[in-house]
């Protein structure tokens, strides 16, 4: 494969921008009630950092200006449908004096499409510290990402270039190319070691990947909906086209 | 808190109240309030209680919302989120005085195969039994934590390597001190239950405070857990924490389990409120 050489920043889009921040612009419809808009997309489901965004913005409406967001946890439950909005049913679960937590539920066809949790603070003072920074390239050294995803011939790069113009994506490398062992992410793609093991009952039957379409074993009057596709896409070998599919696939 | 193993098994056989809703016993503690590892592992029971046994938990996400009251049980609320073919989510409340205290989501997946990679062992790591015990020579304080062995291996404060790039990281050895059943949930229970000890000291590291200490205030905040694989609990397992930040009294705790054989068995992700004790006001 030919690599490109770097291409220079780009002009921010000022459309995508604005098209993105009314994507976050929610409608209210009645007290921690919220509805969001979508966006054309050619890929079948809603992305969701979209859902996640616009849960956290349902979030953050109920609670007062004084306390900022510090963490979300969140599960994406079912695909979200890109032809429809989706309606954002926010909970308050603790009202305390420093912290406020609420839970958002994405809802779609009546149906619950992701669940949020989200923590809230009252600023304060504490100890500081963090992890140094990695020696890494600037931005305008690394592959742009539509870019590397053309050479690579993915015949949906310019339609994903289009569609993600709000976003610049440079590569900056991964655990093959381009990073250095650091001791946490570095090149231990090992599989471990065979050694044996006292078993566990019930230990992990297998089930092929593919067979997802078979459906047996499964306790009657557990299932009350359809199966999820899941969020995220397959595994690819290297981390660009990983982030590629995710961001087609998601 | 448990001062056995069998302590340990009773708190986490849950009373049935209803279809989704179960009763958690409490024993005696000197604690002030209830120790979170043992709202999330009962509230993971709960859970799995409603779910089918082909699905094997392999996360949770949860708050710590009020102080829980050991003197009172903890009623478990379970919502089901999703049983779809792979996945089945269900949503935990735990609730005291009518009050919620801490609230979970937790996701149990039919197992499959797929891609396989994991960090690999830390290096230089010296076997439990040539670590030091935190427990030995203390009194009743910390014998009603006799259901669980713990080792220090070190922090970035004293016996750890230099990284100069990472100045929040503590290493304990832990166990279930005692044999457990061989029940797969029971296992991930009692990991659930240990990992929320020891970790706010891989955020203190850098400050020269130390866990336990009359003059500092700590509380955890959330508590994540991914299963990757299941693994004995009553065996050696090394929990390698870092704590890549610390601001606006808070810090964050990134930590990994590995089994003495060098399997990544789970990661755990914690947010503590650290507070001086001058400062503490909640």
């Amino acid at each position: 494969m030919k690599v490109p050489e770097p291409t220079p920043l780009r002009e921010p889009d000022q459309g995508a921008v604005d098209e993105l921040v009314e994507l976050l612009d929610l409608e209210t419809i009645d007290q921690d009630l919220y509805r969001g808009s979508n966006v054309y997309t050619p890929r079948g489901r809603v992305f969701g950092g979209q859902v996640a965004a616009q849960a956290l913005c349902a979030g953050i409406r109920t609670v007062p200006e004084e306390f900022g967001v510090h963490s979300l946890h969140s599960y994406f439950l079912l695909p979200g449908d890109p032809s429809i909005p989706i309606v954002y049913d926010v909970e308050r679960i603790r009202d305390g004096r420093s912290f406020l937590t609420r839970r958002v539920a994405a809802r779609q066809h009546g149906r619950a499409i992701y669940f949020l949790t989200a923590n809230f603070q009252r600023e304060e003072e504490g100890f500081s510290h963090q992890d140094a920074m990695p020696d890494v390239i600037p931005p305008a050294e690394g592959l742009d990402l539509v870019e590397l995803m053309s050479v690579r011939g993915n015949s949906d790069a310019e339609a994903l270039g289009r569609e993600w113009a709000a976003l610049a994506v440079r590569w900056v490398g991964n655990s093959k190319h381009g990073l250095e062992p650091d001791g946490l992410a570095g090149p231990h793609h090992l599989v471990p070691p065979p050694l044996p093991r006292r078993p566990l009952v019930a230990l992990r039957p297998v089930v092929a990947v593919g067979a997802v379409g078979s459906r047996s074993g499964d306790r009657a009057g557990l299932h009350r909906g359809r199966d999820a596709g899941r969020h995220g896409g397959p595994g690819g070998p290297d981390q660009a086209t990983r982030i590629a599919q995710q961001a087609c696939n998601s | 808190m448990p001062r056995d193993v069998g302590e340990l098994l009773s708190l986490l056989d849950l009373e049935t109240i209803d279809d989704n809703l179960f009763r958690g016993a409490q024993q005696d503690s000197v604690l002030p309030r209830v120790f979170g590892g043992q709202v999330a592992a009962q509230a993971l029971v709960a859970a799995s209680r409603t779910t089918d046994p082909a699905y094997v938990v392999h996360s949770l996400h949860s708050y710590f919302l009020q102080p829980g009251d050991t003197g009172a049980p903890i009623v478990y609320d379970v919502e089901e989120l999703r049983s779809g073919r792979s996945f089945a989510t269900r949503r935990v409340l735990a609730r005291q005085h009518g009050r919620p205290i801490f609230v979970m989501t937790t996701d149990f997946q039919k197992p499959e195969d797929g891609l396989e990679h994991q960090d690999a062992f830390p290096d230089d790591v010296p076997a439990p039994e040539d670590c030091f015990d935190p427990q030995a020579g203390r009194g009743e304080e910390l014998s009603e934590w006799g259901a669980i062995s713990m080792r220090y291996v070190g922090s970035s404060a004293d016996l750890l390597p230099e990284d100069p790039q990472r100045p929040g990281r503590q290493r304990f050895w832990l166990r279930i001190d005692g044999e457990l059943p061989d029940d797969p949930l029971v296992h991930a229970a009692a990991f659930a239950y240990a990992s929320d000890m020891t970790l706010a000291g891989a955020a203190l590291a850098p400050h020269g405070y130390r866990l336990g200490g009359p003059d500092i205030m700590i509380a955890s905040l959330d508590h994540a857990v991914w299963f990757h694989e299941p693994f004995r609990a009553d065996r050696w397992w090394l929990y390698d924490q870092h704590a890549p930040r610390a601001t606006g009294g808070r810090a964050l705790i990134n930590s990994r389990a590995f089994t003495e054989d060098g399997r990544l068995v789970g990661s755990t992700a914690q947010e503590a409120l650290l507070r001086r004790a001058r400062e503490s006001s909640r």
